[in-house]
């Protein structure tokens, strides 16, 4: 008898057909990237001369911008895209949040929509990920746009650093919004109660790691009130001459004597003077909820911080510049606001306008006046309303002074961009943790990073 | 003549069968066998989302399997949590059943108290259990130092971080003990009425009728148990981020850094294979071991 019924082998035959008709579908996009191509082809034309698009009367186009999002950043955009809508009447330029706060959702998404050929025209690219997609070959290079609109760009009136973080192998990957070194938050009241004189431009880390003692407090075998905070590993390794890749690339150096030196004096504030939060109490409470609530002495952040810091109505509190190491030697990391246009865009034109406006002295004025990030631009930071920015409880206008002053010092570096930055940052933080723990020696995280490191160069 | 009816039944049956599943096999195929077979061919390429895949053959695997210390620590730690957690868990949600499947004054209360954790989003407990943890100030240390005792640094300690979290998997076992207390009412009452006739003590019942009627029950929650314990995620993302270094690596957290913050989703398509080996490989022996401890109502074993 033959069944003219459903077999549970015919059956399995058309399920497994479905599914790799189903998987055949879902790769074909990814295996062949014509898109791409095309976008290629469109943005190479129009980087060999973007003057030359028509003139001639044509559609509103839209523009999109991401950034992470917030109520707060949501709302310094908002001016920003209001004028941009006056200046530039047949662009719709759109501000488009991630929603995703500046979380790795943020980068998730962003690379779900670049891999889905959906991406925004325009986007922000948070730290540990701008040499990635640089080396993916997600971003417009921007050299041959600032040159056909130098008025809009303004290019020399970027701090150079800024423009330097921006760069990816000599090209221009993006335009700074914004960006600041890091400096040191210290609590005024706790260093006047301490008779402490105030962090200045001659503190080193000895000097710190003196005022921190005299600054950590313990209840019975709690530590209810520490020094100092962590001191970033970047920052103090540049300070003390060491480097973390070679020039080239191809050879990490975190190994050297200066790093180790560097990684001791990191390790011994946590594991034997006592005065640095270790692991285990930041597991408790983070170093930014520890000074704003009075319990840490100093802390190293960007100005950026303001934005928590302001609302401080405890104590007084003030910012000084980043401490330079005992051989005199001061570098702080500069973080930045990379703006890129992405390369899939069918609108490069309408794309740069609005990165070049969103990183104007106009732009940056309307969002950062309102707040508290740090320009990128030169003149911005000799403005009135920058110089005289002053909160509650900010001690002085040393708040606005420090982070531009290292700038031109010629003090700030921003972190190179590698294509396996988010891979390297892992093994670092990972081998950190043996620092502040105790586990090792700072020789042995030394030599671990570089080996762990060097597989990956 | 019983021949046709006894086929006519089975076809009908097996028609049935396949309707019931029906749902399941719609959304394995709309949802899961394409991204499942995709994963299955990137797993030989070097695929990083932006640019065109290259076929790399078997470097993925062998690179897992031979050259990634990560892959071995993280299987480590998934299994030891795997194998702690779950026994705790039926063994804990077990006895609360048994407490809850008596006759006691606000019965209700405690059944929804107990079940009430299993619906609370993940993301929120875990940062509630950070300040279970929290080393000072904490609940638990608090308590200790109560006692006299110095608490360890839970979180921030790498010998006592795996230990805390398996302690919080605990948590959630008020979702097992629903299905417990459901096995529990489904035991038929003139099996304990019989045996009480015959002067059985309570222990005797609980041991010679109680667990072994609830095999099936503990069976389900074991395989289920390990296959979520297995694929722990949000926990050590949110609590730990896989540290202090990588003693909270979980086998999940390692394959999403590398899909999405190194972006290989070649080599994490590979991680996603060994995870889905690994835990058929538990299941199956799960399931070969069960013909000597599980029993169902109404089987003659030997037949």
């Amino acid at each position: 008898m033959v069944s003219k019924g459903l077999t549970r082998r015919a059956l399995l035959l058309k399920v497994s057909l479905g599914a790799v008709g189903v998987a055949v579908a879902s790769c074909g996009p990814a295996s062949k990237p014509e898109p791409t191509k095309a976008v290629e082809e469109q943005a190479k034309a129009t980087q060999v001369a973007p003057e030359q698009t028509p003139l001639a009367p044509k559609e509103k186009v839209t523009v999109k911008f991401m950034v992470p999002g917030s109520q707060q950043e949501d709302a310094d955009f908002k001016p920003v895209f209001d004028a941009f809508a006056e200046k530039y009447p047949d662009i719709n330029g759109v501000y488009a949040p991630a929603g995703t706060g500046y979380t790795p959702e943020y980068d998730e998404k962003l690379m779900t929509m670049l891999a889905g050929g959906v991406a925004p025209d325009v986007f922000k690219t948070l730290f540990g990920k701008f040499g990635v997609l640089g080396a993916m070959g997600v971003y417009l290079p921007l050299d041959d746009y600032v040159a056909a609109y130098p008025e809009i760009t303004d290019f020399e009136d970027f701090f150079e650093n800024h423009v330097q973080g921006c760069r990816i192998q000599g090209k221009l990957m993006a335009l700074p919004n914004d960006g600041a070194p890091e400096a040191i938050w210290y609590n005024v009241d706790l260093f006047q109660a301490e008779g402490i004189e105030f962090p200045n431009w001659d503190w080193t880390w000895d000097r710190m790691t003196e005022a921190a003692t005299r600054l950590t407090k313990k209840e019975g075998d709690i530590t209810v009130q520490y020094g100092v905070g962590h001191p970033f590993w970047l920052e103090t390794i540049w300070s003390n001459g060491g480097e973390v890749i070679s020039e080239d690339g191809k050879k990490c150096l975190l190994d050297s004597p200066e790093v180790v030196e560097a990684l001791t004096w990191m390790q011994d504030l946590v594991v034997r003077h006592k005065v640095s939060p270790g692991p285990q109490a930041l597991s408790e409470l983070s170093e930014t909820d520890r000074f704003t609530t009075g319990k840490l002495g100093a802390y190293y952040g960007v100005r950026g911080a303001l934005g928590t810091l302001r609302s401080i109505q405890s104590f007084d509190f003030d910012a000084a510049p980043m401490l330079k190491s005992n051989k005199g030697k001061r570098v702080t990391r500069l973080l930045i606001g990379w703006t890129s246009v992405w390369k899939g865009t069918k609108h490069p034109d309408e794309a740069y306008k609005l990165a070049a406006w969103i990183c104007s002295r106009e732009g940056q004025r309307l969002r950062i006046s309102r707040g508290y990030a740090h320009p990128s631009r030169k003149s911005l930071v000799q403005e009135d309303w920058y110089r005289n920015y002053k909160c509650d409880r900010c001690h002085s206008t040393n708040v606005n002074m420090v982070f531009p002053q290292m700038l031109l010092n010629g003090e700030a570096r921003a972190w190179p961009p590698y294509p396996k930055e988010g891979e390297i940052l892992r093994v670092i933080n990972t081998q950190l943790d043996h620092l502040w723990d105790g586990s090792k020696s700072a020789e042995q995280v030394a030599r671990d990073m570089t080996a762990e490191i060097d597989q990956l160069l | 003549m019983r021949s046709v009816k006894r086929s006519s039944l089975r076809r009908r049956e097996e028609v049935a069968g396949w309707l019931f599943a029906l749902p399941w096999i719609v959304g394995f195929l709309a949802f899961t066998a394409g991204p499942m077979t995709a994963s299955a061919v990137f797993a030989f390429t070097d695929w990083n989302i932006m640019q065109p895949m290259h076929w790399t053959g078997f470097d993925n695997i062998k690179r897992a399997l031979t050259r990634d210390p990560l892959v071995w620590q993280s299987l480590k730690v998934t299994t030891i949590y795997a194998f702690v957690s779950v026994p705790l868990q039926i063994v804990l949600g077990f006895a609360i059943a048994l407490l809850l499947n008596t006759d006691i004054r606000g019965l209700q209360y405690y059944r929804t108290v107990y079940y009430l954790p299993a619906v609370l989003s993940g993301v929120a407990v875990s940062l509630l259990w950070r300040w279970v943890y929290a080393p000072d100030f904490g609940l638990i240390n608090s308590l200790l130092a109560s006692v006299g005792i110095r608490g360890p640094g839970w979180l921030g300690d790498s010998r006592w971080a795996l230990p805390a979290l398996i302690g919080m998997s605990l948590w959630h076992v008020g979702g097992p003990m629903v299905v417990y207390l459901a096995g529990l009412q489904g035991v038929p009452t003139d099996l304990y009425e019989a045996a009480e006739v015959d002067g059985a003590s309570w222990g005797m019942r609980f041991w010679h009728i109680t667990i072994p009627m609830m095999t099936p029950v503990l069976f389900y929650q074991l395989v289920t148990g390990i296959i979520n314990a297995l694929q722990v995620f949000t926990q050590a993302l949110i609590m730990t981020d896989g540290g202090p270094h990588n003693a909270t690596l979980f086998f999940m957290l390692y394959l999403y850094r590398n899909a999405f913050d190194y972006f290989k989703m070649g080599y994490a398509s590979v991680l996603a294979w060994i995870l889905f080996f690994y835990i058929l490989l538990l299941t199956v022996l799960v399931v070969r071991s069960s013909r000597f401890w599980v029993f169902y109502v109404g089987e003659v074993r030997g037949r």
